[in-house]
């Protein structure tokens, strides 16, 4: 691939050495040996600096979600390089990995699934210290308030003892990154963590992501489908088509001037579901696109600092319609 | 019948029997290993059921052979539900090779004639308690084994699995501190439904006279009144009866038992649930999940 | 535009082991020949079960209480023997469910599922049947060679649409859409959403949209009715209603809606929980989480008033009468 690692690091905020780098990143699925292999994520590479948000765009079926499970080691046939603080983490053998597991942190999409509904808050939250045997018993009590107040579930002596099942949805997110956070991760992936919020609990919850990467430095993988929420929270976006990314930049950059075509197709959608004030011009969303476009090779080129496009029209200022003529 | 009241009957049933069987000395009028009246009396107020062919009380024996037929169901179901359970979770939990291995070797305890395997088993091993328990809980385990496996293999993928997985816990955690909570109900009614089919089996065992003959048990009750011709004397009203109705009844007590427990699995069961979502009037019916529990 | 339906003191009660609750407590609401009305409101404000409500679908332990009334072209469907909904539902009202994956049968082919739509309402014969079938999908934008495609051979899409064209086969007077595109990808979004509103154009359509997206429902309704724990809060014009919200709580529902274009905002959250129906406070249902809340919001609660010609709100910072 064409994009030089070490480049993307030093263009990014606050660099000093990458929190995560993905070089060549390839996942396939499907019968080991037999034909039906798919290839769900194909030569994925970006970094993340410590205290960064990476948004990764893409809608479903795109491969967002298998990269995050790749970087956690939870995909067994991903090949290629995932170097985690400097630490290589494909091939690691599942005890190495678990250690691992301390540094870096999953948010699910589901709150509703994601906490066990037999625990209660506070072990919920506890788990994590009690798996990498740390602290003693006071200081773990301590560890779960303070988590739990920083999520903004004060005080937090109100919720220790409930289940999830007595919790709102959108508190229940809170506790799962409480869980989260407990153990001062450096890297946590999130995995679509407010699509099944209501609107008005969204920004809560990015707003405690914002705060915590602020005091703590943390480093976000941050996995949506939506760009307009991606805009208000992550400091570079990379976008997936069909396993591969098309586009990687400074979110306002990517917003501001979208190159890759597929790019400029979610931002219409975005804009067409956005309030009627915005204006009707854009670029016309192709029904057929999207799949042409998943079978062009694309390797990314740096076009400005730091913003790459995989090599498709970007060229071309005004956008033809694609040509459709081989997808029924 | 709701299922809490059925449940209810059920647990008030089995604790008459375990009360009978606990305080058998203080409950039964006579020692059932002795001769207290003469062979084949018929009932009187002494000998409420009347006496076996040697004289002794049948009464007192029934209250006696709860102690054998409860003690081998509750030991068996035990040993049954644990080992179904381990090999349940396990082979649902790690997939792979391991699931196949374990999985093949409940195909082939399913696939083997139940009653005559035993028999053989049972006559090969020498007729004894702790023999009879073995021989039962190692042909059981595997219907428990393979519904749990099924619970296991969607409890697998839910996200706190995940979660737990990515926060670096090793199988062993996962298994016992996020699967197993998740399966319980599953297990209690297996437990249930296994201590009842082990009680049926103990039964039909001793009926066939396989038992140890020096335990008193109800199936060994039948088997003597069988083989001293009760069935076709006045004296199956008070000594073929009683047993059967005994075993029935404990029976039927676990089979309560376990469909409260089932209902507490599988919500479709019940009935007063509001549903989550009207179909449109011109649609077509929901597709039904296959049912992974029974 | 003249009205066609008309829903005055629709209650909606459910018995839980708390005690009972009101999901929809005493709404009114019209929509208009041709005009799309969207219900907008959070998870646990009562838009499902008022759809739910309008299909007569509520089952125990929910029932709808006495005394409320829904014309549909001058006609009281809760008046109507529950024997005879079934006929009415489909012709007269028609449901897009949340979940077009749960709608359709996974072992028909979806041209004969439309089909089937119309044959159980009698007259037409299977070939006619099928033939208006096609066409249909062929109207929601499914192209011939898919007609006989299982439902799990098609995409997230391709399914809404289908279950869409279900939905106005039989030409309902209303169709009622509960989430018409919750689930789906933004791109996939739009275009069903422009599907909708093509449809409003070519036939008429007459619709109720709920909706937990404001701006979405904005785009393509006329009419926006906001609701919160169980009640219509706020009505309007959609555009006016999401330019110049007047309840807080729309106001706050508007304020949280991230944009990708324009100068970027702070995104703003609803503080508090969302209401409990079990201990819902004394005065308005909003004023514990009400950042313009004042005194007599804690005793009175207000009615939904008309501020403006079409515009309604129950907020008491319109109301100047109640406040003596």
């Amino acid at each position: 691939m064409m994009m030089n690692e070490s480049r993307s690091s030093t263009s990014s905020p606050g660099s000093g050495g990458p929190l995560l780098e993905v070089k060549d990143l390839d996942v396939c699925f499907g019968a080991r040996g037999r034909s039906g292999e798919v290839a769900a994520v194909r030569g994925v590479s970006f970094g993340i600096a410590p205290g960064e948000i990476l948004g990764l765009i893409g809608e479903s079926g795109s491969g967002k979600t298998t990269v995050a499970r790749a970087v956690m080691g939870l995909v067994r046939s991903a090949t290629g390089s995932v170097r985690f603080e400097g630490r290589e983490m494909l091939g690691l053998s599942e005890r190495a990995l678990r250690k691992v597991r301390r540094r870096l942190h999953l948010v699910f999409q589901d709150p509703y699934d994601s906490l066990h509904p037999g625990m209660r808050v506070r072990e919920i939250v506890e788990e994590a210290m009690k798996i990498h045997r740390v602290g003693d018993r006071a200081s773990r009590e301590a560890a779960i308030s303070a988590a739990l107040e920083e999520v903004d579930l004060t005080p937090s002596s109100r919720f220790t003892g409930r289940y999830p099942h007595q919790l709102s949805g959108g508190q229940r997110q809170r506790v799962a990154v409480a869980r989260a956070m407990v153990l001062d991760p450096a890297l946590v992936l999130a995995d679509e963590p407010t699509s099944m919020l209501d609107l008005s609990l969204r920004s809560g919850i990015l707003e405690i992501l914002k705060r915590h990467r602020d005091t703590h430095g943390t480093g976000y993988l941050f996995i949506t489908h939506d760009l307009a929420l991606a805009r208000h929270l992550c400091d570079r976006v990379a976008v997936m088509l069909g396993g591969r990314l098309v586009e990687l930049g400074p979110t306002e950059a990517v917003v501001a001037t979208p190159l890759h075509p597929y790019t400029r197709m979610l931002l219409q959608a975005v804009e067409e579901l956005a309030p009627p004030s915005s204006s009707r011009a854009g670029y016309p969303i192709n029904d057929q696109a999207q799949e042409s476009y998943a079978t062009i090779a694309s390797g990314l080129q740096e076009v400005a600092p730091g913003h790459y496009v995989a090599c498709y029209e970007m060229s071309q200022p005004t956008l033809d319609r694609p040509t459709t003529e081989k997808e029924e | 019948m709701s299922g809490t009241r059925m449940g209810r009957v059920g647990a008030t049933i089995l604790l008459l029997f375990v009360v009978a069987a606990v305080f058998a000395p203080i409950l039964a009028p006579h020692d059932p290993a002795l001769r207290t009246t003469q062979p084949f009396a018929a009932p009187s107020f002494a000998h409420p059921l009347g006496a076996n062919d040697v004289g002794q009380d049948i009464l007192s024996e029934l209250i006696f052979a709860s102690r054998l037929s409860l003690t081998v169901g509750f030991v068996t179901a035990c040993l049954a539900t644990i080992l179904g359970a381990a090999v349940g979770i396990v082979g649902g939990y790690l997939r792979g090779p391991v699931d196949t291995v374990l999985m093949r070797g409940v195909d082939v305890i399913l696939s083997l004639p139940f009653l005559p395997l035993m028999i053989v088993l049972a006559a090969f091993l020498g007729q004894n308690t702790t023999n009879l328990i073995l021989v039962i809980g190692l042909l059981i385990w595997a219907r428990p084994a393979r519904l749990i496996r099924s619970q296991v293999l969607s409890v697998r993928e839910s996200g706190h699995v995940q979660a737990a997985r990515a926060m670096g816990a090793t199988h062993g955690y996962v298994m016992v501190r996020h699967v197993l909570p998740r399966v319980t109900p599953l297990v209690a009614a297996q437990f249930v439904r296994t201590a009842n089919v082990s009680i049926m089996l103990e039964a039909s065992l001793a009926f066939l006279g396989l038992s140890d003959p020096f335990q008193k048990s109800w199936g060994a009750i039948l088997f003597y009144a069988n083989a001293r011709s009760a069935f076709l004397t006045d004296a199956w009203l008070w000594w073929v009866l009683p047993p059967g109705l005994c075993i029935a009844a404990v029976v039927v007590s676990f089979a309560f038992l376990g469909y409260a427990l089932e209902e507490r699995v599988d919500p479709r069961l019940r009935s007063t649930l509001p549903t989550s979502e009207p179909s449109s009037g011109s649609g077509t019916p929901m597709p039904v999940r296959e049912d992974a529990l029974r | 535009m003249s009205t066609l339906l008309e829903v005055r003191g629709l209650n909606t009660v459910y018995r839980t082991t708390e005690g009972q609750i009101r999901a929809v407590d005493g709404v009114d609401l019209s929509v208009g020949r041709g005009e799309i009305l969207g219900v907008v409101g959070e998870s646990g404000s009562g838009k499902t079960t008022l759809a739910t409500s309008l299909m007569r679908l509520i089952k125990p332990p929910g029932r709808i209480l006495k005394g409320g009334e829904m014309l549909l072209d001058g006609e009281d469907l809760f008046r109507l023997p529950r024997s005879e909904m079934p006929a009415r539902r489909g012709r007269d009202l028609a449901l897009i469910p949340q979940s077009a994956m749960h709608a359709l049968n996974p072992v028909i082919p979806v041209d004969k599922q439309v089909a089937e739509a119309i044959t159980t309402h009698g007259e037409a014969s299977r070939k006619a049947a099928l033939r208006t079938a096609r066409e249909r999908l062929v109207e929601v934008g499914i192209p011939p060679e898919r007609h006989s495609a299982y439902p799990h051979e098609l995409s997230g899409g391709m399914r809404q649409r289908c279950v869409i064209a279900m939905a106005i086969v039989n030409e309902p007077k209303l169709v009622i859409a509960d989430e018409p595109v919750s689930g789906l990808d933004v791109v996939v979004q739009a275009r069903i959403l422009r599907l909708i509103s093509d449809l409003k154009e070519s036939r008429s359509l007459s619709m109720m949209l709920v909706s937990h997206d404001l701006p979405t429902v904005t785009r393509v309704c006329d009419r926006i009715a906001v609701m919160y724990a169980g009640r219509i809060v706020e009505t309007g014009e959609a555009r006016t209603v999401f330019e110049k919200p007047l309840h807080p709580y729309t106001r706050a529902l508007v304020e949280a809606v991230p944009r990708v274009r324009g100068p970027k905002q702070d995104l703003q959250s609803i503080p508090g929980d969302p209401p409990d129906l079990h201990h819902l406070p004394p005065g308005c249902n909003f004023e514990p989480r009400c950042p313009a809340a004042f005194a007599d919001c804690k005793t009175v609660d207000p009615s939904l008033e008309e501020v403006e010609p079409g515009r309604k709100v129950a907020c008491l910072l319109y109301h100047d009468d109640e406040r003596e």
